[in-house]
């Protein structure tokens, strides 16, 4: 791992077919990150920030160029070593939540810990621990229809967290919260992001969100451009 | 796979319980009826075993006379002078008891010496000190089992009356055999042990044994005593090996039993669909939830395997019920089914089901392996999606569509593959049945692709009879066509294969009655006893046929005689008739060369043959039957091969001159009186009654008498049919409501947004109605061609190769309407829950988005 250049994109492209048409997303872009930056990732609706974080999870593979985490090459591995790259060293936090409605909330924490075999460490207890730190003990065995919307987002950040990733990715978190628990989350985010010394990359709307990040960038026409 | 996804896939069924219920429930009923009939089945073959065995105990092998009756002086030759010491005379026949109503119990008639190595449980007869000398030369004495003696609720020294077809005789019980074996007392149920002179003379077979059971030595010691046995065995008696004996059974009601598998299989088919939809709408259901569960990581094998594990679930839980309920249904079909072998075959008495373990197992694989198949498509669905993508519904028919043409092509292929297997299928049913799955398969994938076209046509009407409603619902049906082609195409297997049975019973009772009414032209029929494969037949009286024919009012007498003999290596029933010559244009010949055919059949070596007969032994007309005689092995010269549906192993017919000239034997066993017209048949049915000669076991039955009972027997063998055609679409009808339910969850959103601009509940309650009408109507109009198709190969394939019957096909008008109807009708009922759920949803919580 080369702490220069945790996160690596080089000449990356995407594209779209609909119908006829070819739809460019993102044209020969390249991005170099450092482990523990916060990076804020700005542009208009359809710009291609929701692709541009697809593709660094692995949920979504590029037209052309690389894709480097660490020392693995994201766009050399298959679909399942993708995935199972993405379970151990990513955290993903969505727009609309995304938790499973048939778990409770400690299910939904407990499950990326499930699902990667080498977490050794006491299960139940990192759950415990980082509910107490979001102020949701209370809510533990709750379902997320239950939940507020600002509970379900720090439930779902908690849930990104849980399992140690070396990379946060968060797209677009605030979108669905009003501004008091925006700035609520945003603050949560942030610090427990720094406190851990993850990576993390925010696709966002919010001015206030990107003016805490180490760098600002923007999606202008397919292309990456730094701002600050 | 990890107990929390387990915990996940739970919670999702519990909040749809409905949805889970009627799976495990489609599971269920197509299992159900599978093991029924499977069960049913066995059973009766099992049964006969058992009768079988009660015979023959532990012989290796039987001698039985070829028309049933075997001279007694054969046993005494075999024993005395061939020193044959292991062999045991036997006599048996079929008593019905006059106390009990509809119950028939066989009396067999034992040397209880010569027996004793044969049968274990006779060892208590001589070793109790009060059974042997009561029973030997006891001409009314009888044995029974303790488990028998319970249902008749008798003891040892009370008397019990049966009728011997002539006359009621009390029958004493002399001893009751305590057996702690149950297979014996199965085997003893039902069973009167008599001594063998006491047995024949209560049958009226002085004389004669039913058979001469053998325990021959292994090796070579065996095939030169069988050589010898052969060689002094009389004209048509014939030695074989017990398990020839039940296999011959079994090869006899084989296409019967074959058949009833076949439509329950059809069932299960339909069951198969059912789950395939409640897989599919779950993974449907589940989009979001499996894509957010591979955003966090889960691989696609493993969704996989969490799909296939919820199949093997609600497989495994369908299976253990409709092993429940299959036990249930056989011991309502079994009577229905042992029935239909009375009537046709031979005697069987089922007293409880059997379960064996195959036919657990066989049910056991039968639905874990449909369930698992039925969701390979929809687990393979689940595992592609991409994660954290939520697909649209939208997207997911656009794919659906684009496969429209690949489904079309396969199901085309299928249909063509049907075409090879029936041509390749020779005798072959199994290749048959086969082919009738394929082309069932073949259609249903036809269905999306017929259904928008049909919707097509249909949309204008509907926008015409329901303005905004009725486009509503027809846009439904093609818009969710992923979900309501399936739906369609189970409602569509299940009429087609209503209608196409339908079709078949309809066109076969028409034309045996058509053939009873033209071929029972006499006006009185009398005969010895009721001519079943069964019960020997014995000889009218010469004087009586005489008395008869000149009773006043009778125009002419036609005479009948039947017996069993060898052509090659096969055996066969042969009728020997004389009738008048203007009834002789009864046969109906589906083949006939000669024009003064009867001339050369009264006096040349000419034999009809019957059109089963010319299907099994491959005979047409022109060919020559060597038929053994008593005098040799004589040819006789096909002429004519006429319709017959009274025995499936068919016969063939010579004239009356002919069988007197070769067998030296003018006994008759029926006669058939012509009467004069205006002659009252009761007035004669009397005065028959009255003549000296007439005895107690002589039948008189007029000809529409005749007809009638041959067709209670025809509608009793095709009472289960019914019901299985019942059945069907009982489950296809569960198909559709589970569709139905699993659409009105996934357009929730859609039409909460339709009630928020301004549909009323009573409209939506019609789009609904008008959705499910529409599937009806489609199924409805598919499944009669389809129907009609299977009928064809039910009719001109199936039953041919079965029976080598042939008939027309007859289609009665309201079969038309019947299978339009069903599927209209079973399309609506299931739609109604579901409306009224839809209807009454509430605009804000239907737009809720978890």
């Amino acid at each position: 791992m080369t702490p220069e250049n945790f996160v690596s994109i080089n000449n990356l492209s995407k594209s779209y077919t609909e119908g006829k048409n070819q739809l460019k997303v993102l044209s020969h872009t390249s991005l170099q990150i450092q482990a523990g930056q916060f990076i804020a990732l700005l542009g208009r609706s359809g710009s291609g920030k929701s692709t541009l974080l697809n593709l660094i999870a692995g949920i979504d593979t590029p037209t052309e160029g690389s894709i480097r985490i660490g020392t693995r090459n994201l766009t050399e591995l298959s679909e399942t070593d993708r995935t199972l790259f993405r379970r151990e060293h990513i955290g993903f936090i969505f727009q609309s939540f995304n938790l499973i409605p048939t778990l409770t909330v400690r299910e939904n924490l407990l499950l990326p810990l499930e699902l990667n075999p080498q977490h050794k460490a006491n299960k139940q207890e990192s759950v415990n621990q980082l509910l107490t730190q979001l102020k949701l003990s209370n809510r533990i065995d709750s379902f997320p229809d239950r939940l507020s919307g600002g509970e379900q987002q720090r439930i779902a950040i908690a849930r990104a967290l849980i399992h140690q990733p070396l990379l946060v990715l968060a797209d677009e978190p605030t979108g669905n919260l009003d501004d008091n628990t925006s700035t609520i989350v945003v603050d949560l985010l942030e610090k427990m992001v720094r406190q851990a010394g993850h990576t993390m990359i925010v696709a966002t709307h919010s001015k206030s969100m990107a003016s805490n990040a180490d760098r600002v960038l923007s999606i202008h026409e397919g292309h990456l451009v730094e701002i600050t | 796979m990890k107990p929390i996804l387990w915990k996940s896939s739970f919670r999702y069924f519990l909040h749809h319980p409905w949805q889970l219920c009627l799976s495990i429930l489609g599971v269920a009923l197509g299992v159900g009826i599978v093991v029924s009939i499977d069960l049913t089945n066995e059973s009766a073959k099992r049964s006969f075993a058992l009768s079988v065995e009660s015979l023959t105990g532990r012989a290796t092998h039987q001698i039985t006379g070829i028309s049933g009756d075997l001279p007694e002086t054969v046993y005494t030759q075999l024993r005395v002078e061939e020193g044959m010491r292991n062999s045991a005379p036997l006599v048996e026949g079929t008593l019905s008891l006059p106390d009990y109503p509809g119950t028939s119990f066989r009396i067999l008639g034992i040397d209880p010496f010569a027996e004793r190595p044969f049968r274990g449980y006779l060892n208590s007869i001589q070793s109790n000190p009060r059974f042997l000398p009561n029973f030997v030369g006891n001409t009314r004495g009888i044995l029974i089992s303790s488990e028998t003696a319970a249902f008749l609720k008798l003891k040892e020294k009370e008397f019990l009356k049966v009728n011997n077809g002539e006359q009621i005789v009390r029958l004493q019980v002399v001893g009751i055999l305590e057996l702690a074996d149950s297979l014996q007392n199965r085997i003893l149920n039902n069973v009167l042990i008599a001594d063998i002179a006491a047995a024949q003379e209560i049958l009226g077979k002085a004389g004669f044994l039913s058979q001469i059971n053998l325990m021959l030595p292994q090796g070579p010691a065996r095939q030169k005593m069988l050589k010898r046995i052969e060689e002094i065995l009389p004209f048509g008696a014939k030695v074989q090996t017990t398990s020839d004996r039940i296999s011959s059974a079994d090869k006899l009601t084989r296409s019967f039993h074959l058949n009833l598998t076949a439509l329950s299989l059809l069932t299960l088919i339909v069951g198969v669909f059912l789950i395939y939809n409640t897989m599919t709408f779950s993974v449907v259901q589940r989009h979001s939830i499996l894509g957010r569960l591979r955003a966090l990581g889960m691989l696609r094998s493993e969704l996989f395997i969490l799909l296939l594990s919820e199949a093997f679930l609600v497989g495994s839980i369908g299976t253990l019920l409709g092993l429940g309920m299959g036990i249930l249904l056989a011991q309502g079909l079994i009577s229905l089914i042992t029935q239909t072998i009375n009537d046709l075959y031979y005697t069987v008495s089922v007293n409880q089901i059997d379960i064996p373990l195959l036919s657990v197992l066989k049910a056991v694989l039968l639905g874990i392996v449909s369930s698992l198949g039925a969701a390979l498509i929809p687990a393979r669905e689940a595992a592609c999606i991409e994660p954290g993508i939520v697909i649209r519904r939208s997207s997911r028919e656009e794919s659906y569509r684009h496969l429209l043409p690949w489904l079309s092509a396969v199901g085309m292929g299928l249909l063509g593959l049907t075409g090879f297997l029936l041509w390749i299928s020779s005798h072959d049913l199994i290749i048959v049945y086969i082919a009738v799955f394929v082309m069932v398969l073949g259609f249903a994938l036809l269905m999306p692709i017929i259904t928008v076209l049909l919707v097509n046509l249909a949309s204008p009407l509907m926008q015409f009879l329901f303005k905004s409603p009725g486009i509503l619902a027809a846009r439904g049906v093609k818009t969710e066509l992923s979900r309501t082609s399936v739906a369609i195409a189970a409602l569509m297997v299940a009429i087609a294969t209503s209608v196409g049975v339908g079709i078949m019973v309809e066109s076969f009772r028409h034309a045996v009655v058509h053939w009873l009414t033209s071929s029972l032209q006499a006006d009185i029929y009398l005969t010895s006893t009721v001519l079943t494969s069964q019960r020997t037949p014995t000889f009218l009286a010469p004087d009586f046929i005489e008395k008869a024919s000149g009773l006043p009012g009778v125009k002419y007498v036609g005479t009948l005689r039947q017996t069993n003999v060898r052509t090659g290596e096969e055996s066969m029933r042969l009728t020997a008739f004389n009738l008048p010559l203007p009834e002789q244009q009864i046969f109906r010949f589906k083949s006939v060369r000669e024009e003064r055919i009867w001339e050369k059949f009264q006096n040349e070596d000419i034999t009809l043959i019957s059109e089963p007969l010319s299907y099994r032994l491959n005979l047409d007309v022109g060919d020559s039957v060597p038929i053994q005689t008593p005098l040799g092995p004589r040819l006789f010269l096909v002429l004519g091969i006429f319709y017959d549906y009274g025995r499936e192993k068919g016969y063939a017919s010579i004239s009356q001159n002919n069988y007197e000239k070769y067998w030296q034997d003018d006994r008759i066993h029926s006669i058939a009186l012509y009467l004069e017209p205006g002659t009252p048949k009761q007035a004669l049915i009397s005065a028959l009654k009255k003549l000296p000669e007439h005895s107690k076991d002589l039948l008189i039955r007029s000809n529409e008498h005749l007809i009638e009972y041959s067709i209670q027997v025809f509608d009793r063998t095709f009472a289960i049919t019914r019901i299985l055609r019942l059945l069907v679409v009982g489950v296809a009808f569960i198909g559709v409501l589970s569709a139905l339910m699993a659409l009105e969850l996934e357009k929730q959103r859609e039409l909460g947004v339709l009630r928020v601009v301004g549909l009323t509940p009573l409209q939506l309650w019609g789009v609904v109605m008008g959705q499910c009408g529409l599937m009806g109507v489609v199924s409805g109009i598919t499944a009669f061609p389809i129907g009609y198709l299977l009928s064809q190969i039910l009719i001109h394939v199936i039953n041919k190769r079965s029976f080598g019957w042939t008939f027309q096909t007859i289609i009665p008008p309201e079969i038309w309407w019947q299978g339009f109807f069903l599927g209209l009708i079973a399309a609506l009922f299931a739609g109604i829950y579901p409306a009224y759920k839809m209807a009454r949803i509430a605009p804000a919580d239907a737009l809720r988005e978890e």
